[in-house]
């Protein structure tokens, strides 16, 4: 899976798990998921940050760790995170 | 006096779709061992977290601090039903270092939300 691959994976991830009811590919890779609308964000929450966590480790076999909670900021630095774990293994 | 104040809403469906998932333990991400005991609705989950979100507001930390935060609160009852905090880990050391010494929550809930406020003092 290339880093393309693996970002539409998340996206759909994300719109699949939360109910969300937009197009996985029109969420830019860098739009910031917890800003609000408003901030031009996906407007997501603490709920949602439970199910997102709970689902990046079932479908990627990774654990998310509480040490950085910055890597759900957007699709880009939640792909940069499983690359990183994959490195880690690989 | 009062050094924080939290509120937070949480609508219960949420919370009962998220522990009502197969082939996972999502609420052991919500309630301690001790919690669980006792917190088997979903309206009482729902209610535990909202105030544990409330005081993680009033703390002034949110989820910035990870989620394994909401572990380290615990929403139990007293005899007469009243709700109570008791703290350990990081969000005790917090509690510590912003010298609060009581900390006070309320939660009510009414079919589809539930809310909890939290003062500390």
């Amino acid at each position: 899976m290339n880093t393309d691959e693996r970002k539409l994976m998340i996206k759909k991830l994300i719109v699949n798990r939360l109910n969300l009811s937009i197009d996985p590919e029109a969420i830019g890779d860098d739009v910031m998921l917890f800003h609000s609308e408003e901030q031009n964000g996906l407007g997501l929450d603490s709920v949602d940050a439970l199910e997102l966590a709970v689902a990046i480790n079932n479908n990627f076999e990774v654990v998310v760790s509480d040490k950085n909670m910055a890597i759900f900021d957007s699709v880009n630095t939640i792909n940069a995170f499983i690359e990183g774990q994959l490195v880690t293994v690989n | 006096m009062i050094i924080g104040i939290g509120t937070d809403i949480v609508k219960i469906s949420r919370i009962e779709r998220f522990i009502g998932r197969k082939d996972e333990t999502p609420v052991d991400m919500i309630l301690t061992h001790q919690e669980a005991l006792f917190k088997k609705g979903v309206q009482s989950i729902a209610g535990a977290f909202a105030a544990k979100e409330a005081l993680l507001k009033a703390l002034g930390i949110g989820f910035s601090r990870g989620l394994g935060r909401l572990l380290e609160i615990e929403i139990l009852n007293d005899d007469g039903g009243k709700p109570f905090v008791v703290t350990s880990g990081i969000v005790n050391e917090i509690t510590r270092q912003k010298q609060i010494s009581c900390i006070q929550v309320s939660i009510s809930h009414d079919t589809d939300y539930a809310i909890a406020f939290v003062i500390c003092q």
